[in-house]
């Protein structure tokens, strides 16, 4: 394997792309204009050594393939008591240990550590609970937050 | 690759809800390809549906019609190929065909040349099971259905049941030869109701001893994002919410059906697939746990 070819795949590995995402960048490149990609990373070189800091407006473009990144489990956790069901951190914490207990009572629930973050506490959670099931529990206090415990006069699912 | 030997504990997936269009067929044919790819499992995959859709993804025309005219379809591994009328089972069926019989190899391990994913095609002639009313007279297809999966066990990592969406003879023979039910559901009422109905129809059949385990897939296209509402609902649900796999099949036009475009779309360098493996991907080992495959 070629040496430059090496260090190109040591780049990409560092910067966190997956194996997909590098497929996309060797394909990308296969087929660009080589002038242009010149032209782009002598653009790059000027800005660091102006000693300014390499950003770029793509990340914040809307592709398709933004699309399909999917949040972590602990984000949708999150989303779902902080976001949607507007809960403190605080009351987040204590909601979602109340909610496992209850549901998963024979199942041990690790206690909360507020200095660590809420995020992290829910993954720490993983480990003992199926995302699926975090998320089941999470969605339990959203909805019963957003729509009270109210039954929908509609067509719903049977508990 | 890592099977093929005598002991059958291969799952047996049936892929089924009694709503239609929920993307049964998309999910069989595109998301277990791919399985076969991150995981190294051999697959066969089974058109059990009469409409035939998934042959039709993954066959050309000219190929199909070979195998059906050599009765190497589905229907074959129900009745002997000589079967009467439309609304007569034959009498003794005797052993089903070789599962290599009636097999389209669509993927095969280099090294070996066996099937790595292999399909046994559909046909309209399945819609004989929809009309028959009489089930004594059906018991001897089921056994003869059920033979035929238990030998593919043998052959094959997973099995793969593509149902129709109805409470028909079909899906009992599917249900029971089943380990699992991987449910797709859409983003409406009336996917997320079709699958109490399923849930009703498996607990309420005593021919289904050993019940399978289930797995709600929530498949997000055609169309607009998956409701965020619908989301909740589903996952809130104490029975669907736990067995819901955390991962959405994204709404692709890679995996909507195509004119002249047969085959699976992860085989194609078309624009964003790499986005659609990833995601794929995710739900491909998401799906090991249930199916015993450890982390």
């Amino acid at each position: 394997m070629n040496a430059d070819i090496k260090k190109l795949c040591m780049l990409l590995a560092a910067a966190g792309f997956d194996r997909y995402g590098a497929e996309d960048v060797i394909q990308a490149i296969k087929s660009a204009d080589t002038k242009k990609i010149l032209s782009e990373f002598d653009r790059f070189n000027r800005m660091l050594l102006a000693g300014g800091e390499v950003r770029e407006k793509t990340f914040n473009k809307k592709y398709q393939d933004d699309y399909y990144k999917d949040r972590s489990v602990a984000e949708k956790v999150y989303d779902l008591l902080v976001v949607e069901s507007r809960l403190s951190a605080k009351q987040s914490f204590a909601a979602l240990e109340g909610m496992l207990q209850e549901t998963y009572p024979n199942r041990m629930v690790i206690a909360p550590n507020p200095k660590s973050g809420f995020t992290a506490w829910v993954r720490l959670l993983s480990k003992d609970f199926s995302d699926s099931e975090l998320l089941h529990v999470a969605s339990r206090i959203r909805n019963q937050i957003v729509h009270g415990l109210n039954e929908k006069d509609d067509w719903v699912l049977k508990e | 690759m890592t099977q093929s030997n005598d002991v059958s504990n291969a799952p047996v997936i049936a892929v089924l809800n009694m709503k239609g269009g929920v993307g049964k067929t998309t999910i069989s044919a595109h998301l277990f390809r791919h399985m076969l790819e991150v995981l190294r499992k051999s697959i066969l995959i089974i058109d059990f549906d009469p409409q035939f859709n998934l042959t039709q993804t993954l066959m050309t025309q000219a190929e199909y019609q070979t195998f059906q005219k050599n009765n190497k379809t589905i229907f074959s591994v129900m009745e002997p190929p000589s079967a009467p009328t439309l609304f007569k089972i034959a009498k003794n069926l005797g052993p089903p065909p070789l599962v290599s019989e009636v097999t389209k190899q669509l993927r095969y391990w280099t090294a070996t040349k066996k099937t790595a994913l292999g399909l046994v095609p559909g046909g309209f002639r399945m819609t004989k099971y929809t009309l028959v009313d009489d089930p004594k007279s059906l018991q001897p297809v089921q056994k003869r259905f059920m033979e035929f999966v238990e030998n593919a066990r043998k052959e094959y990592d997973l099995i793969v049941i593509d149902c129709n969406p109805s409470s028909s003879f079909m899906s009992l023979c599917a249900l029971t030869a089943s380990s699992h039910l991987l449910i797709p559901v859409r983003s409406d009422l009336y996917s997320i109701l079709g699958l109490e109905l399923l849930d009703e129809f498996v607990s309420g059949l005593p021919a289904i001893v050993n019940k399978p385990k289930q797995i709600v897939l929530i498949n997000g296209g055609p169309g607009s994002a998956v409701n965020a509402e619908f989301e909740s609902t589903l996952r809130a649900n104490s029975k669907f919410g736990p067995i819901t796999l955390p991962t959405i099949l994204k709404s692709s036009t890679l995996l909507s059906a195509k004119e002249g475009r047969v085959g699976c779309a992860t085989d194609k360098k078309l624009p964003h697939v790499n986005a659609l493996k990833r995601n794929l991907t995710k739900i491909v080992n998401e799906l090991k746990v249930p199916l015993g495959w450890g982390l």
